[in-house]
């Protein structure tokens, strides 16, 4: 304990105050992790929901490498073009578990779509919250210092239940994802404008606090309690003890201060409305980018929208007047019926173009900051960008709709269109469950498994078509 | 394995041949909670017959994020502050996020909890702040002074006195406050310190309960400063008071009399709102009226102000029928009196002169009674351009009677049919929509309660046709058993009203929002003397919260829970 946290003033005080783009970042979030092999490697999922425009998404030259002139202007994917090169697109993977009515288990295809996504298990009855971990938080459990779980952002509403959540920190535990970017950056680097001075105040207070608290856990621990409270009352205790010496409101990097001022005037009253979406998302990706570069976490996830739900569109060329789960639908409404609004496919692709501006946005973020070894960060990291459904008016769970950008650290190939099933037709995918790629970006990560997700479901193995 | 050809309809076709899924789409379907026993339930009588016991209550109950925000108010004299702004979100389990199996504190949280004491005791550092906190002259302030404050603003910050262990814990602390802090004296640092130390304890977030002694029953009796606790934050969802603190010091809480004397003393406290307000909110799900969206060609100036007008009016409702007339779930379904801006007057169509203010009004007896005939629900349960039926039906079923609804069948079409020559309203798209032998099971209760309130549009204003045909808001839905009529909003939900299925209901929800937990087996003597209760006196939230507080599992735990 005292030698962590002695070690963590030192690297407080050489790191105050300076800004990103450095060459000691490697270093920097190399701090004290406490598993795997001694590596840089990151991973970000950036999620949508309500499916996307299938017939236009992929790119229109065949499998196999990818170039700027695989992406049509009317791809789906075009603005990710910059980055054929960093690019890995799986094709043919369905989730497991598959949709409502194909697997029984608890949850519509919304609720599987959201819940099972990043778990690759089954829906609780009664609370439909996912039976267990998600791969982020289970990635962040092994890689990061203990205490800094993985780091869940999201922008615009959030659903009460399972359609508002992607992680979760263990079965019937969903990990809420902060919609307000100030609070996300002010967790982050709180106290990093405090002096030497005040920041040593700042964490004698916090030691004597917790030399005063440390008994009271200590002693309600031993008394007779049901499992579910002490489970309770030790997590807590333990996340009480690691915030000594983890992130706790100081990494060593700031937001440039003209973004900072624009992250401090947020109105916390709208940070989820519609016409915020673009804003707030932005902001959540410079702060996810900025968590990931100065190692305050190794994973992130962002995820933009609730399932069955998203904004109306009204900004970069696109109005539209129907939120973007009704138009996915084709029409007014929140299912298949109502009128028809004319050109939704090309408003359903106007979207999805968008959230891949979104994309190439964040990548172009990680690409930005160097690390030590002259790589990119983007290049260390494996960030994959998944969505709720595939074709979103038939809530299909198949041919499951997945960019992967970054090596992961050489782990992953790049400028590649692959087919993951064996069948020709890529609907036809039963062979290629979505838990094999779970369990590949466990192993990317350096976090060993055969087999992520519930036993009984999908296969075990990694996607060894997307190993480089 | 089922092929993944498209459009293989494995699923539905085992539907409609009556395999697994058909008894277990429509086993939630099959009924309502009226009176009588039911079969697959506990025993109550036997449980009764045993006696009633404590249910399952956790002896560590962390605060809610409002909670938190009151106590921290209440102990501080900050009125003004609310920290948990800026918390992460609990998330909801059956319906409500006050479920203390669920309020765990994951990092993010305990570094909210860490920043959110560190600012108060910033706050406190402001001298007319300090002047109320500390028991002397801050000016004087001394070691005597602090050892005066740690006895008195311990009691109220652990809700009971501090143990000479734990004074003297935070004497050593209080010592450790200079220098500490950028300025003050050491006294005024020596305070600061103590409240960010106090408001970072366990025994602050969480009400802690530490009694262990069996009584002859075998029953664990909790200390008045226990039930103490547990009144206040039932009631008021805030710490107790002093007058509360000293009724459990006399040993006034240790008897059903002076626990209802004290009971009846809070829900007439302002303080009450609190719980109230967010029970409502969260029985209602008002937070999805946030979402609600309208054409914007049919319904031109429907902006998000609206939606926001609209739950600030079922808001208002609710304090007013519940806290300021003392109501019951009957005056909550029937009561004519509402509260409308200039927006909601349009839609209700009142004649008059409004503003952006919100002023006390008596609707139409033949259009509006009542929560389920305000716009608020009527338009968040509705299409963009129209009616749900469905929408509808399904909340009345789902909140108010508490019946199983599953999802609808992920893979079926739920296309409506489209207006024509025989079809020409939404009740009759639902009709046609419903009819197949699949659907009937569940539709059976959902349709007509929905129907019932087709005289209000997709934002809730009323009309007499729907595309240009007369509206026809009859229908028949089990309720309490038998097979009940319903011709209109009216007749609705005057049938609901005096329905026993829905104050069965509204007391159950209660009671898992007021034990901050899911209801056991063990509960349900408990619930049912509470039902036989209220079915006559009406189901009175002020009077279900005091009856909560003389039930056995407000004031005993059981010994099964320890040493599990």
């Amino acid at each position: 304990m005292r030698a962590r946290q002695s070690a963590r003033r030192n690297f407080l005080r050489g790191a105050l105050g300076v800004t990103l783009g450095l060459p000691f970042l490697e270093s920097l979030q190399k701090k004290e992790a406490k598993a795997g092999p001694a590596t840089n490697t990151r991973l970000i999922v950036m999620f949508s929901c309500n499916g996307v425009d299938m017939d236009r998404f992929w790119p229109n030259t065949g499998y196999g490498a990818l170039t700027s002139a695989s992406f049509n202007a009317d791809c789906g994917l075009a603005p990710l073009a910059p980055f054929a090169d960093r690019l890995l697109l799986p094709r043919g993977m369905h989730m497991s578990p598959r949709g409502f009515g194909w697997d029984a288990s608890a949850g519509d295809d919304h609720a599987k779509g959201m819940g099972c996504k990043l778990t690759a298990r089954r829906l609780i009855e009664g609370s439909t919250y996912a039976d267990g971990i998600s791969v982020d938080q289970h990635i962040a459990n092994a890689v990061n210092p203990s205490g800094t779980p993985s780091l869940t952002l999201m922008a615009g509403w959030r659903a009460d239940g399972v359609l508002g959540n992607i992680s979760y920190a263990g079965s019937n535990q969903p990990v809420l994802a902060e919609n307000n970017p100030r609070l996300a950056y002010q967790d982050l680097v709180g106290l990093n404008n405090l002096d030497d001075e005040e920041l040593a105040r700042f964490e004698a207070r916090r030691q004597s606090v917790l030399d005063l608290v440390q008994p009271d856990y200590e002693s309600l621990l031993k008394k007779k309690l049901s499992k579910a409270d002490r489970d309770k009352l030790q997590n807590h205790f333990d996340t009480v003890r690691d915030l000594e010496t983890t992130i706790n409101g100081s990494i060593a990097c700031n937001l440039d201060p003209t973004r900072e001022a624009e992250l401090e005037a947020i109105n916390p009253d709208t940070v989820s409305n519609d016409g915020e979406y673009k804003k707030i998302g932005q902001m959540q990706l410079d702060v996810l980018a900025l968590a990931i570069a100065c190692g305050a976490t190794r994973v992130g996830t962002m995820m933009w929208g609730s399932g069955a739900g998203g904004p109306i569109f009204n900004w970069d060329g696109l109005s539209h007047q129907y939120n973007h789960h009704k138009l996915s639908h084709g029409n007014t409404m929140d299912d298949n019926s109502g009128g028809t609004v004319a050109g939704y496919t090309d408003m359903l692709n106007g979207i999805d173009q968008w959230y891949a501006e979104q994309f190439a946005y964040l990548l172009g973020k990680l690409d930005a900051y160097e690390e030590a070894d002259g790589k990119s960060v983007l290049d260390n990291t494996a960030v994959v960008y998944m969505n709720e459904l595939s074709h979103g008016k038939d809530h299909d769970f198949r041919d499951l709709p997945i960019v992967i950008a970054g090596s992961c650290g050489g782990y992953f190939k790049q400028g590649d269109y692959v087919k993951v099933t064996a069948e020709a037709d890529t609907k036809n995918d039963a062979d290629a469950p979505h838990n094999k790629l779970l369990t590949t970006l466990c192993n990317a990560m350096g976090v060993p498994e055969t087999h992520f997700g519930a036993a009984d479901l999908g296969e075990d193995g990694e996607f060894d078509q997307l190993k480089a | 394995m089922p092929s993944f050809t498209q459009g293989s309809r494995w699923w539905f076709s085992g539907l409609v041949s009556g395999g697994l899924l058909v008894s277990a789409g429509l086993g939630g379907c099959t009924g309502d909670i009226g009176p009588g026993p039911d079969p697959t339930g506990p025993d109550v009588e036997a449980l009764c017959a045993a006696g009633d016991l404590p249910g399952p209550n956790p002896r560590l109950v962390r605060l809610t994020h409002a909670q938190y925000d009151n106590t921290v108010r209440a102990l501080l004299a900050l009125p003004e502050v609310s920290p948990s702004a800026e918390f992460l979100d609990d998330a909801a389990f059956a319906g409500f996020t006050n479920n203390a199996a669920a309020l765990l504190v994951q990092p993010r949280l305990a570094r909210d909890y860490q920043r959110a004491a560190e600012s108060l005791s910033d706050l406190v550092a402001a001298p007319a702040t300090m002047a109320v906190l500390v028991p002397c002259d801050v000016a004087a302030g001394d070691e005597a002074c602090a050892s005066e404050f740690i006895e008195t603003f311990g009691k109220r910050a652990f809700r009971r006195p501090l143990t000479s262990e734990e004074t003297q814990a935070f004497a050593a602390m209080y010592g450790r406050g200079n220098g500490k802090f950028a300025g003050g004296t050491p006294f005024e640092q020596g305070i600061r310190h103590l409240v960010e130390g106090f408001l970072q304890s366990p025994h602050f977030l969480y009400r802690v309960e530490l009694s262990e002694k069996l009584d002859s029953d075998k029953l664990i009796p909790l200390t008045g400063y226990e039930v103490a606790a547990r009144l206040s934050y039932l009631i008021w969802n805030s710490t107790p008071d002093d007058e509360l603190l000293l009724a459990a010091e006399n040993g006034e809480l240790d008897t059903d009399a002076g626990i209802e004397a004290h009971a009846r003393r809070l829900v007439d406290d302002p303080r009450a709102e609190s719980p109230v307000d967010d029970f409502h909110a969260q029985w209602l799900q008002l937070s999805k009226y946030d979402n609600v969206q309208k054409d914007a060609a049919l319904y031109p100036g429907f902006d998000a102000t609206v939606p926001a007008a609209m739950k600030e009016e079922t808001r208002r409702f609710i304090r007013h029928v519940v806290l300021e007339t003392s109501g019951d779930l009957q005056d909550l379904l029937l009561s004519r009196t509402t509260f409308v801006n200039d927006q909601l007057a349009e839609i209700y169509g009142l004649e008059g002169t409004f503003g952006s203010d919100f002023t006390q009004v008596e609707l139409d007896p033949a259009e509006r009674s009542g929560l389920l005939t305000q716009p608020g629900f009527l338009a968040s349960h509705a299409y963009t351009t129209m009616s749900s039926p469905i929408h509808r039906g399904v909340f009345v079923q789902r909140r108010l009677l508490c019946a199983d609804i599953p999802d609808p069948p992920g893979d079926i079409d739920t296309t409506l049919p489209p207006l024509s020559a025989e079809i020409k309203t939404t009740k009759q798209q639902v009709e046609v929509h419903t009819s197949p032998s699949g659907c009937v099971g569940c539709h059976t209760l959902i349709n007509a309660p929905g129907y019932a309130l087709e005289n209000f549009d997709a934002v809730g204003a009323w009309r007499t046709t729907d595309n240009g045909e007369p509206v026809d808001p009859t229908g028949d839905f089990p309720l309490d058993g038998a097979t009940t009529s319903v011709n209109g909003a009216i007749d609705l939900v005057n049938k609901l009203a005096e329905s026993d299925a829905a104050g069965a209901c509204y007391l159950k929800q209660w009671y898992t929002y007021g034990f901050a937990r899911e209801e056991s087996e063990a509960d349900s003597c408990t619930i049912e003397v509470l039902n036989e209760k209220f079915a006559d006196a009406g189901y009175s939230p002020k009077e279900m919260l005091v009856a909560f507080t003389l039930t056995k599992t407000f004031r005993f735990r059981i010994q099964e829970e320890i040493g599990q």
